[in-house]
Order: C-alpha cells, then structure tokens, then sequence
C-alpha cells in the first residue's frame, strides 16, 4: 500500500470514462471476461430453475396420483379396472357406482355418527383447554408449575399404554357390553377424548402473548376473572381455537381404533370403521368391486378436503404449531 | 464452570456410562440365562436380572438427561445468571435419579450464596441490620467492586399496593381459584392419562388379566418371556408372531420411512423456498396427503399396487404386492404410503424454518461462490437443525407406532387375511390383537413400546446436544 506518498501517486480519473468508451474488465485466474461470466451464471441460473421446477412438478404429480386415481377408479367399471390395458380416464363415466354405494354403504349414519361424536368431543375439549389454558398462563397459584411440569411429560407416553386401561375404565362405566345402547357407544367415544394436554399447552402459549395491561385494566373495571376470560381472552385467542377446532375435527374424521374397539354394533361406528368393514364384493364373482369401493372413499375423503379449502390458512398454521394429527 | 463441578461431573459420567453398560449387560447374561432355562424356579431369578437391567439402564440415561439439563442451566454462570429454582429442580432430579456428586456440590453451592439470597428478600433487612457495621448495605445499581448489578426484588407480601386499590394482583392468593379451572382438566387427565399409565404396567407383570372382571392369578414376570418368545403359558400356548413378525416389521419401517421421508421433505422443502412462481399452490398441493383419511388412501394405495393395477402396468411387471405376497416386497407399498402420507407435515415444519434464515448467510455463501450442495449441507441443514431434531423426534415416535397404515392397505395383518399369518404385524398392531384374549401380554407389549421410545427418545436428545444448535 502507497498510502504514504499520496500526494506524488496518480489515479485514473474514472469520471472521464464513460460505459460507450467499452472498457473490458477481464479477470486473470479465469481468463474469462465480465460478459461471459455473468452469461455463464445466468444461463445455470436459468438451467438450475427449470431443474427445480422439474423436480418439484415430478414429486407434486406423484403425491396428486393417488388422488386422481382415486376418482377416475371410482368412475370405470369394474371389467375396465380389472383389464390387463390399464386406462388413464374411464371409456364410459360410471355415476351409477355413486348411486350404488349410496344405498349399499350406510354413509349418512356413519357421518351422523362421526359428526356427533366431533362435535361433542371438540366442544368438550375446548371448554376444558379454555378453563386450564387460562389456569396455566394467568393464574398463579402453589404447585402450578408441578401440574404443568407433569402435564408436559404426559405428552412423550404413547397412547396405546393407555387404550388397554382406558378399555377396562369405559367398561367399568358401564358403556360397553351387550346391551350397549346408542347413547353409550357416544359416551364412550367422546369422553376419554375430552382433554388434550397438547392443545392446553399451545392454547396456554397463546394466553400468555395476551399483554398484562389488559388484565390490570379490566381489574380496575371492576371485571371478574370469569368473564375477563371469556370477554377478552376468548375472542382474542380465536385463530388458535379455530385451528383446535379443525384438527380436533379431522382427527374423529380419522380415528379408527378406539371405536372399533369400544362398539359391538356397526351402526354405532365412525366413518373409518364403516369404509374398512363394508365389502363391496360383487356377490356373483366373489371378487371385491373396486369402482365401489374407490367411489365410498371419493365420498370419505370429499368433506375434508372441503373443510381444507374453507379453512386452509388454519390448518396449516395450526399444523405447523401443533404437529400432531388429532 | 468451578473446578469441583468439573470433578463432580466427570465422576457422574463415568458412573453412569458404568451403569448404562452395566444394565446393558445385566439384560444380555439375563437373557441367556432364559432362554435355557428349563423350569420356573429357573426362569424367575434370571428374569430379575433382565428387569434390574432395563431399571438400570432407564436410570441411567434419565440421569444423563437431567445431569445435561442441570450443567447447561448452572453454566450460565454468575450469581445472577442462572435460576436457582431450576437449578435446585435439575439437581435433586439428578440425585434421585442416580445419586449424583455434582448434585450435592450444588447444594453446597447454594448455602454459601444465602447472603445474595436474603437480598432478594427486602423484608430480612430489618433496621437493626441495616445500621450493622458488618452487612453490606445493598443499594440498586452497579457495584463497581464485585462487579455486579443489585436489584432489589420484591416478595409477595411487598404488594400492598395494589391491593389497597382494590386490585387483585395475580400474583397475590387466588390459589382455590387456580385448581377450580383446572379441576375438569386434572379429573380427566388422571382418569384417562395417569391411571391408565400405571394399571397398565401393573396388568403387564399379572398372570391371565381378565379385563371384564378385574381378576388376575397372581404377579409374574412371564408375561414379558411370553410376548419375546422365550417361556410358554401354563396352558402350552407359545408366541411366536412378536418376535418373527412385529418387532422386525416395526424396526424395518423405523428404519426405512424416517430417514427417507426426512431427506425427500427436505429437498422439497429447500426447492420450495427457492421457487418463484406458483410457490403458494405447490405448498398447498403437497399438503394436500394430511387432510386425508388415512384408511381410505391406504384402500387407494391397495388398488393402485393391485396385481392388475396400474403400477404393474406402468413398469411391465407382473408382482404380486398386496394379497397373498411376500413379506418383504409387501413392505414397498407399505413404506411408500408411510412415506407419502408422512411428508406434509415435515414440508410445513421445514418451510417455516427456512423461512427464519438470515438471508445474508446465503448472499455471504454466494460471494464465495460456494456450489449448491455445498450451501445446502453447510449452512442451511446446521441452520435448520431445531426442525431436524423436532422432525426426527415426532417421526420416530410415530413410526414405533404405525398401525392404520396397515389396516388400510391390507385389511388385517397379513397379506393373506385373518386366516394367515400376520407377517405384517406391527408392534401397536399385536397390542390391538391381544387386547381382548390376552390382556396381560397385550400391557406387557405396550410397556415394551414404551420403554423403547423413552430410550430411543433420550438417546436422540443426547446425540443431538453436539450437533444442534440452538
């Protein structure tokens, strides 16, 4: 560095060259001038791009496939899904399967049942969720954190070292057995489910971001703590609930074990039971009726998909927080 | 970190490395010794070992768990830095657990810094004190001397001020109220979470557990021999299905789907952030396999590796994958409906991750001029980590526990229905199985899944201590 003599150095006056004078910067250890390093980078640029949509197009029409098989499956005819020339849209459109699974799988008493069993089981978790969220963030009181602390380690048990007591309890309660009525087929599958230490915690998280002042002022408003949180914590926390509400939802939609186990009719169970159990056998081949089959599960699956295009923005918030299905 | 602890805590890992491989060792002799012995007087001692082993090794490695816990919070150093309450919490968790040196130092610890703890209490300071030549009188803010912040930190009989006004701190006795709004949640937790944990592991050690009734003949540790294959009933019935079938199945699909479905989730999700154009509908177009029923797309799966189904067609293969296969080739269908329907929520949790990068990790990497794969396995996988361990924790607990996947692809546990063998049971699937004939070896297997999550789980904990960053 010549910093010293500055005053006996010369520079180049760079305000004198103008771009139309066509200097060439070129870089010695590449032996490649400026334009063709930038022309290089914009053409991997570009092949990198295409790479990436490529790849992402490929894996997004597998994930797609089985849905679009689903439906065009649910669609053809039993001889045309059999065939050894596999079609990839049906020669002729069978709405008539729809009608037959309609009339022989019992598809409105499995979803009256499963809409009863979401409903009452979502609003009993989010009245017990509301009242120890709100315990857990705002209250303070001896031993909480004990509570909460066991609470939390709760969440590593897997449920199956629960079902087989929890089969012995609801049986105690007289809610299994022969004579199970319709009411306690219900029972059983709603109230073991009344609590989610996960929702708790992720509700309580969000109590916690509620600003202090608020409390203090409706204190000073003469406001109890009762209706402090249904006033104000409630409506506030309301994207949380929402999210609760949905996946709380969906996971009835998909539970499968606990009312296959807890019922001795199938009248009494939930739509996965009744997908899984319902043969669909053409009776004069013996062989299972695939078109029925696909076009009962296009009937499964179409009401969730309906509640994800509705409230897309909270399942996914809400799964990206919570994490766990049902 | 002062020198004792160092002492200490090297002493605690040595002990419990010894006992770790001491519990190990106690189940392998105790486990040799079953396997030959021929009657019940035999069998009891060397099933002890095998339980003294198991404790063993549990103990261990919650010691390891809450020693780190304990040494990460007090090496945060200072009087003021660490929480004495979490410390004093880790610390009696570590000495209960495995009887730690390092644990007792604290305590020490703690007597000798009772000075700054009456500080905090201001009431203690009563007149006498304060004109006594030998205290220090404690002002708020800097002593230059020791180098330390003072604050003074009121206690709770301190907030007469807001009760005088009529409002009630939340710090001050709403203590009944408390439990009120709890009271719904806590009946139900210890009904359906805490009691069930332990009838179900005291089902586990009784000999034929009749669920109806509630009778049992007596305590054993058969039951454990029994679902491993290696005692038979009194009634001759022999298990053999765990061993030869759900515990390889269940490994296999550990194995297989976790570390796959991760790395294509991540790739997606890595292309996904890097995108332009359709970014939004991409996303929603990979969620789409979690907003489904998981028994009807394993129906969908079944019709579409159908012998005279489409993937057959595609490929010119003429493979029998669902009814009536192989063990092993059945698990391609099975492993690819765990790993597409496992994806979304891992795209979801990496997505948000990477959304919280610095950008100016990737330009400085981009004036270095570093290549793609590179950047991906320097910087953005170390960056990412918190989401790697997150994924790789849930994911594993739940592919211990894979079961529906089974049912809606097969419908039963074997690929040749309920008269064969269930050559693709899963360990959740034999507790299904067993839950009505069999009580006790259906709690004795779920203790079993229990006992190998918490292990695999705390293992993955400490693995991760290095190579995470927080």
């Amino acid at each position: 560095m010549a910093q010293q003599n500055t005053s006996t150095k010369t520079y180049i006056d760079f305000k004198s060259v103008r771009v139309n004078d066509n200097i060439v910067l070129s870089l010695e250890e590449a032996g490649k001038t400026v334009d063709a390093i930038k022309r290089t980078e914009k053409v991997s640029r570009i092949i990198m791009t295409v790479l990436t949509y490529a790849f992402i197009l490929f894996l997004a029409l597998i994930v797609v496939f089985p849905f679009y098989w689903m439906i065009i499956t649910s669609l053809k005819q039993n001889d045309e899904i059999r065939a050894t020339t596999q079609t990839f849209f049906p020669t002729i459109v069978m709405w008539s399967n729809y009608i037959h699974v309609f009339q022989v799988f019992d598809f409105t008493n499995y979803m009256f049942n499963t809409i009863v069993v979401a409903i009452f089981s979502t609003l009993g978790t989010l009245l017990t969720t509301i009242l120890a969220a709100f315990a857990f963030a705002r209250l303070r009181f001896k031993g909480r954190d004990a509570v909460f602390a066991i609470f939390l380690m709760t969440m590593m048990i897997p449920g199956e070292m629960m079902v087989i007591s929890n089969y012995i309890t609801v049986a105690s309660f007289g809610w299994l057995g022969k004579d199970q009525t319709r009411i306690d087929a219900y029972l059983a599958m709603i109230v073991p489910f009344w609590t989610s230490v996960f929702y708790i915690y992720l509700l309580r998280q969000n109590f916690k971001q509620i600003p202090n002042e608020l409390y203090l002022a409706a204190k000073v408003d003469g406001k109890s703590d009762w209706s402090f949180l249904w006033k104000v914590m409630v409506p506030l926390a309301a994207p949380t609930l929402i999210s609760i509400t949905i996946l709380k939802f969906m996971g009835t939609w998909n539970s499968y074990v606990w009312p296959n186990l807890v019922t001795n009719q199938s009248d009494y169970r939930l739509i996965s039971n009744g997908l899984r159990s319902s043969a669909f056998v053409d009776i004069d081949a013996g062989i299972t009726e695939y078109g029925y089959q696909m076009a009962a599960t296009v009937a499964v699956t179409v009401p969730l998909f309906l509640l994800f295009i509705f409230f897309r923005k909270y399942i996914m918030k809400g799964v990206g927080r919570a994490g766990i299905k049902g | 970190m002062k020198k004792p602890f160092k002492i200490c805590s090297l002493i605690d890992l040595v002990k419990s490395v010894l006992e770790l491989l001491g519990g190990i060792a106690l189940i392998l002799v105790g486990a040799i010794q079953l396997s030959s012995a021929a009657t019940q007087q035999e069998r009891l001692p060397a099933a002890g070992l095998v339980l003294l082993g198991a404790v063993l090794v549990v103990i261990s490695l919650c010691a390891f768990y809450w020693l780190s816990a304990f040494k990460k919070e007090f090496a945060k150093g200072g009087k003021e830095g660490y929480d004495f309450k979490l410390v004093l919490k880790y610390s009696i968790l570590a000495l209960i657990f495995a009887q730690m040196p390092t644990a007792v130092v604290t305590l020490i610890d703690r007597k000798q810094n009772r000075d700054w703890l009456e500080i905090r209490n201001p009431k203690r300071n009563t007149a006498n004190d304060l004109f006594d030549e030998e205290r220090p009188v404690y002002e708020e803010g800097y002593q230059s001397e020791s180098k330390t912040i003072i604050r003074m930190v009121s206690s709770k009989k301190n907030d007469k001020a807001y009760r005088t006004r009529g409002i009630e701190d939340i710090g001050s006795k709403n203590n009944w109220k408390g439990w009120l709004y709890l009271a719904p949640v806590i009946i139900l937790v210890a009904i359906f979470l805490i009691y069930p944990l332990i009838n179900t592991i005291f089902i586990s050690f009784t000999e034929n557990y009749k669920y109806a009734s509630g009778e049992f003949d007596g305590l054993t540790l058969t039951n454990f021999t029994y679902i491993l294959g290696l005692t038979d009933k009194a009634n001759g019935a022999h298990e053999s299905y765990f061993v030869s079938y759900a515990i390889p199945n269940t490994f296999l699909l550990v194995i297989v789907t976790v570390p796959v479905s991760t790395i294509i989730a991540l790739l997606i999700a890595v292309a996904l952030n890097s995108i332009k154009w359709f970014q939004k509908i991409l996303q929603t177009i990979f969620f789409l396999p979690y907003v489904t029923n998981a028994i009807a797309v394993g129906m969908v799966f079944s019709v579409i590796f159908d012998r005279q189904g489409v993937i057959n067609f595609i490929f010119g293969t003429d493979t029998t994958w669902i009814y009536g296969a192989n063990q092993y080739v059945a698990m391609v269908p099975l492993v690819m409906y765990i790993v597409w329907s496992s994806i979304p929520f891992k795209i979801l949790i990496f997505l948000s991750g990477l959304q919280g990068i610095d950008k100016q990790y990737y330009q400085a990497a981009q004036i270095d001029a570093a290549p793609r794969w590179k950047v991906l396995a320097k910087v953005t996988v170390p960056l990412l980590s918190p989401q790697i361990l997150y994924i790789l924790i849930t994911s594993f607990i739940g592919a211990w526990k894979e079961y529906t996947s089974v049912v809606g692809l097969f419908n039963g546990p074997g690929t040749r229905g309920r008269a064969g063998e269930p050559n693709m049971e899963t360990i959740v699937f034999y507790i299904y199985e067993n839950l009505n004939q069999n009580t006790s070896a259906a709690a004795a297997a779920a203790v079993f899944l229990f006992i190998i999550i918490l292990a695999f789980t705390g293992l993955q904990f400490l693995a991760s201590k290095k190579r995470v960053h927080y």
